[in-house]
């Protein structure tokens, strides 16, 4: 008998295992050592984390600016306008009143008063909140205790000023907000906003890189640590096809879940960000469908660097000798 | 060739065809300029049913003969043959097949999957074979339970001693019904009393099933058990003795 006769005789060929297979035993080990794979995820979580962060920070302020060129259209801003238009002149009018009143008090006018409208401390507040009044403060309290006729006119005054406050406010949100990312650095007009745009492409390629790294980091990790085991699997008779299968199915559950978590981090962190920088600003015209879109190109491009990340890994582990699994470290 | 009677008989068939047949091994580790020399031409044979210690002081050699023939390094020169089949011939799957059916392997220090549970590692080797996870579940169980681990199949490794856990390692290495045992220092990172349970439960398995355990070792302790005793010193072998031309020295080594 020849040898190969002999060996046709004796040695079959190992059976390829169904993927399914290597689904299950690294969903096995993935939620064995969570806290672990945690650990190794973070990597992925933060260099998600950070290109989401640019991203949506980046699209919110883009849909600031909409809102800046559009906003002067909007009805909001038409009726704000117009409600400047109405109240200024009855403010004007409503503090000329109070200043001929109060021209025309004695010297010795009372400055107390018996009803309930006490107008005491409160005027204070009424300054910081709307700016000085027709009068000064003693002389609004004489007018208010001698002339009853006058509480009714200073009620008037105050709620129209609170009115045309805030209808400028709205009024002026462009210019505010202008002045605002002016402050902060960002770009306004369309010759800055295209200089930046360069500026965060190569911050997006930055956060990519730094994401390519920190999954190859921690893949290598996983397959480092784990020489012995996989060692082990060979000599039980795992083909080297399954261990790379094993890993790269590994990588994407836990490049999944960290591309996940680092999406949802990135994302709050920059809701967070331009909400403590711009306040209600950020809100006015919030991109969701551009930021929806930003959170699938992550998505996908998380999952695409695990999955990537982990081919030399996986590589390196399935061509790893058995003999690894003998190693005794002394 | 029957695999429930033990240990076989040394007929003229079973002499002509070896288990485990080695043809002047030689192994050399290139250390930077230097050349180690691990094995220096081994030549043994080995019959269906035996019980092997391969014995020596560290650093002889004794590992590196348990991966040429376990089919997990191979030799700088000779051959190796299992069964008769020259393993240099074998590709990547024919090798998978013979590591995963022919050869249960047990290590120093045990080698179970940590994230796994008793009775999965041992169902590990039967998944690879092919067999369904139902009929892998029983069969683990059953071989669980031999071991005497009945009680401990879904314990992690990190829930059991170092006995149990050699216990387990042995219950993955028979999965497939192996026709050999490959084991380095089984007893190596074991106190006395359980390494001596070791060794008898190999001994029982190795009567009970017929199959050929090959144990490298320096633990005296094996010499009670081993058919023959094979003597490495060097990378060489230094002499071969069977169990009974052993007795008359038993008082000697145990003097050590
Ligand atoms: N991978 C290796 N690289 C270099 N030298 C090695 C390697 N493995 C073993 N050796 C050397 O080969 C010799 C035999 O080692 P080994 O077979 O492990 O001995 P034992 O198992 O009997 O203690 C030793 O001198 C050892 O240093
Ligand atoms: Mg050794």
């Amino acid at each position: 008998m020849t040898n190969r006769d002999i060996k046709s005789k004796r040695v079959e060929r190992q059976v390829k295992l169904p993927t399914s297979k290597a689904v299950e035993i690294a969903w096995k080990s993935i939620r064995q050592r969570l806290h672990r794979s945690l650990v190794v995820t973070s990597g992925i979580i933060l260099a998600m984390a950070f290109l989401m962060y640019i991203l949506s920070s980046d699209k919110a302020i883009d849909g600031m600016r909409n809102w800046m060129r559009e906003a002067a259209d909007t009805a909001e801003i038409q009726s704000a306008k117009k409600r400047v238009e109405t109240l200024q002149p009855q403010v004007l009018a409503l503090a000329s009143e109070i200043t001929i009143a109060a021209a025309k008090l004695p010297a010795n006018a009372s400055d107390t008063f018996d009803d309930k409208k006490s107008f005491g401390q409160e005027f204070v507040e009424i300054q910081k909140e709307l700016g000085p009044l027709p009068v000064s403060p003693d002389v609004m309290k004489k007018l208010l205790a001698t002339r009853a006729e006058m509480v009714n006119t200073f009620t008037q005054w105050r709620e129209a000023t609170t009115n045309l406050k805030e209808a400028k406010i709205i009024m002026n949100g462009p210019q505010n907000l202008v002045a605002m990312m002016k402050g902060n650095g960002v770009p306004t007009t369309d010759a800055e906003i295209r200089n930046a745009r360069t500026q965060t492409n190569w911050l997006i390629a930055l956060a990519l890189l730094v994401a390519f790294a920190g999954i190859l980091n921690s893949m290598l990790m996983s397959v480092t640590e784990r020489f012995r085991e996989i060692g082990t699997m060979k000599c039980l008779g795992a083909l080297d096809s399954f261990i790379v299968k094993l890993f790269l199915i590994e990588s994407f559950f836990q490049g999944g879940a960290g591309t996940i978590m680092g999406i949802l981090l990135g994302l709050l962190l920059s809701m967070v960000g331009v909400t403590a920088q711009y306040g209600g600003y950020a809100w006015k015209m919030y991109p969701y469908p551009s930021i929806a879109a930003a959170t699938g190109l992550c998505l996908v491009v998380g999952v695409l660097l695990t999955v990537g990340g982990a081919v030399y890994p996986a590589w390196r582990a399935a061509r790893m000798h058995p003999i690894e699994a003998m190693r005794v470290e002394t | 060739m029957s695999q429930t009677t033990a240990p076989t008989p040394v007929t003229a068939d079973s002499l002509s065809e070896y288990t485990v047949r080695t043809i002047g091994v030689k192994r050399s580790y290139k250390m930077g300029t230097e050349e180690v020399h691990a094995l220096r031409g081994v030549d043994i044979q080995i019959n269906r049913g035996e019980y092997i210690s391969i014995m020596g002081p560290s650093g002889s050699g004794k590992s590196t003969l348990f991966n040429m023939i376990g089919g997990l390094d191979k030799p700088s020169e000779g051959k190796v043959y299992i069964d008769e089949v020259d393993i240099a011939q074998l590709d990547a799957y024919e090798l998978a097949w013979m590591r995963c059916r022919k050869i249960g392997y047990i290590f120093q220090t045990f080698n179970l999957i940590p994230v796994m549970t008793a009775i999965e590692n041992v169902m590990l080797p039967m998944i690879f074979a092919g067999m369904n996870t139902a009929d892998a579940q029983d069969k683990a169980a059953e071989i669980l339970k031999r071991v005497e681990l009945g009680h401990r199949m879904v314990n992690k490794p990190s829930e059991m001693s170092g006995g149990q856990q050699q216990r387990v390692a042995i219950a993955r290495a028979f999965a497939n019904d192996p026709a050999i045992i490959l084991a380095d220092e089984p007893t190596g990172n074991l106190d006395l009393t359980t390494g001596t349970l070791i060794i008898e439960l190999l001994r029982q398995l190795n009567k009970e099933r017929g199959v050929t355990i090959i144990s490298a070792t320096h633990d005296h302790k094996m010499l009670a058990v081993s058919d023959r005793i094979i003597w490495i010193r060097d990378g060489q072998i230094d002499k071969i003795e069977r169990r009974e031309d052993l007795n008359i020295q038993v008082g000697t080594i145990d003097g050590h």
